[in-house]
């Protein structure tokens, strides 16, 4: 039930992150929701859900919104995964432990699309002109995943579905 | 063969792991080259979802139509009276360009071909969008049931008398499913149209640029433009149709590479605000 849970939201928010977002984005900034709920997710739970978490949100990018299929699948499944990994090592009832591993898991997927839009032709010679915005958008999914880490607890309180396994 | 499969088994998580990367580096490779067309998982998908999109879409449209009203009543008056005055400035300079294209055999025969040039369009709604740091991506509504193709074309107009007034190009279509359509923006990085100067007939290339902006340079290096001059499809490549309108030359900077002018495109199409769009189909 847990999974199917996180499974639903995770497609919910890909409909608001793609069709909603953007009207209520500030300063040009659109927070990467979908990265922030991955991390969250996988820490609440393990590797392979995380993985499988992040493929299913990566599918539903490669889908529905670009024409090279697998990018976007290959780095939410690395950010997944690996998450899930480190669960176990994670104080997961302090808020900032959320903000430190999402921040650091938006800076590797960021370096990540970068490198792998460079073997795909494309140089970005300009990349310093969205440097700021990135670095901004990195701190706005840090501090979501934080929120979202306390907000989850909540709503799956709510389902009475444990996320912290000592509940 | 029992060892390996021993070691496999003892490693199944690291098997596993290592094959989905191996697995999605080698999708990556083989979808960069543009594919003719997407899976039946794919438009599967795309059918359900995108109907889902285009009601939240349709909802956050509403609000930010909602917000602008309110915040522009007070200007409403004012920028009334300045598109009146705009419109009597608009039909006294139609009537001496009339004159002058009548006054012309060359212009006259030029007119009489464009005004013939009527592509089929088809009106389409954006029902989501990628416009992230990486790309500038949209979805329509419109697909193959509706006539959609590949590499059809799709800009921003207006509609009057059953006549559809284009505004602004906005980007040609890469992948097609049943109802959706992905659309590839020309203000995103990996984007290239060229242009012909309407004002000295120079020609060029303008490419999207990481921060959702357009530039461009020319074919001959000793090609220049002025602030302010238009830009239009030259229809070279024939990816894009002629003559469709890009945007204007905001800013002319001189690089001393070998490419020499360097053009900054304000685009005619104001990519944060679209909502309705129209694809020509191009009948390739």
């Amino acid at each position: 039930m847990k999974k199917v849970i996180m499974i639903v939201i995770v497609i919910l928010n890909f409909i608001l992150q793609t069709s909603l977002y953007h009207f209520i984005g500030c300063f040009g900034i659109i927070p990467n929701v979908s990265l922030a709920l991955v991390v969250v997710f996988a820490l609440y739970s393990d590797s392979i859900t995380g993985a499988f978490l992040g493929i299913i949100t990566g599918l539903l990018y490669d889908i529905m919104m670009i024409d090279v299929f697998g990018i976007y699948t290959l780095l939410f499944f690395l950010v997944g995964s690996i998450v899930g990994l480190i669960n176990e090592d994670v104080n997961k009832e302090n808020a900032f432990s959320f903000f430190w591993i999402t921040l650091i898991s938006a800076v590797v997927w960021h370096l990540l699309m970068y490198i792998i839009l460079f073997f795909l032709g494309l140089e970005y010679k300009e990349i310093t002109l969205i440097t700021g915005n990135i670095i901004f958008e990195i701190i706005v999914d840090a501090a979501l995943a934080a929120a979202l880490s306390k907000f989850m607890l909540y709503l799956f309180n709510k389902f009475n579905i444990k996320l912290l396994s000592r509940q | 063969m029992v060892i390996k499969l021993k070691f496999i088994r003892k490693n199944i998580k690291k098997v596993l792991f290592t094959g989905i990367i191996i697995f999605l580096l080698f999708l990556i490779g083989i979808t960069s080259n543009e594919r003719e067309n997407i899976s039946g998982t794919e438009n599967i998908a795309g059918v359900l979802l995108s109907r889902t999109q285009k009601f939240v879409y349709n909802i956050g449209q509403t609000f930010d139509n909602a917000f602008i009203s309110i915040q522009s009543i007070a200007k409403a008056r004012e920028e009334n009276n300045a598109l009146r005055n705009k419109i009597s400035e608009l039909q006294q300079e139609n009537r001496t360009l009339s004159d002058i294209v009548y006054n012309s055999q060359i212009l006259k025969a030029e007119y009489k071909l464009r005004m013939n040039l009527e592509y089929e369009y088809t009106e389409a709604q954006v029902v989501s969008k990628l416009d992230g740091n990486w790309f500038d991506r949209l979805v329509i509504d419109k697909g193959e049931k509706d006539g959609i193709k590949k590499n059809d074309i799709v800009v921003q107009a207006s509609v009057s008398d059953d006549n559809i007034v284009e505004t602004g190009l906005v980007g040609r279509v890469v992948d097609v499913g049943y109802n959706w359509a992905k659309i590839i923006t020309i203000i995103d990085e990996s984007s290239k149209v060229s242009f012909r100067v309407l004002e000295n007939n120079e020609a060029g290339i303008a490419e999207g640029n990481i921060d959702s902006t357009i530039s461009g340079y020319f074919f001959n290096n000793h090609s220049s433009a002025n602030e302010g001059d238009k830009l239009v499809t030259s229809g070279l490549g024939e990816i894009y149709l002629q003559n469709i309108y890009i945007g204007s030359v905001e800013k002319v900077e001189n690089t001393n590479d070998a490419k020499n002018f360097k053009l900054y495109v304000d685009p005619a199409v104001d990519f944060s605000k679209l909502y309705k769009v129209f694809v020509l189909k191009a009948g390739r």
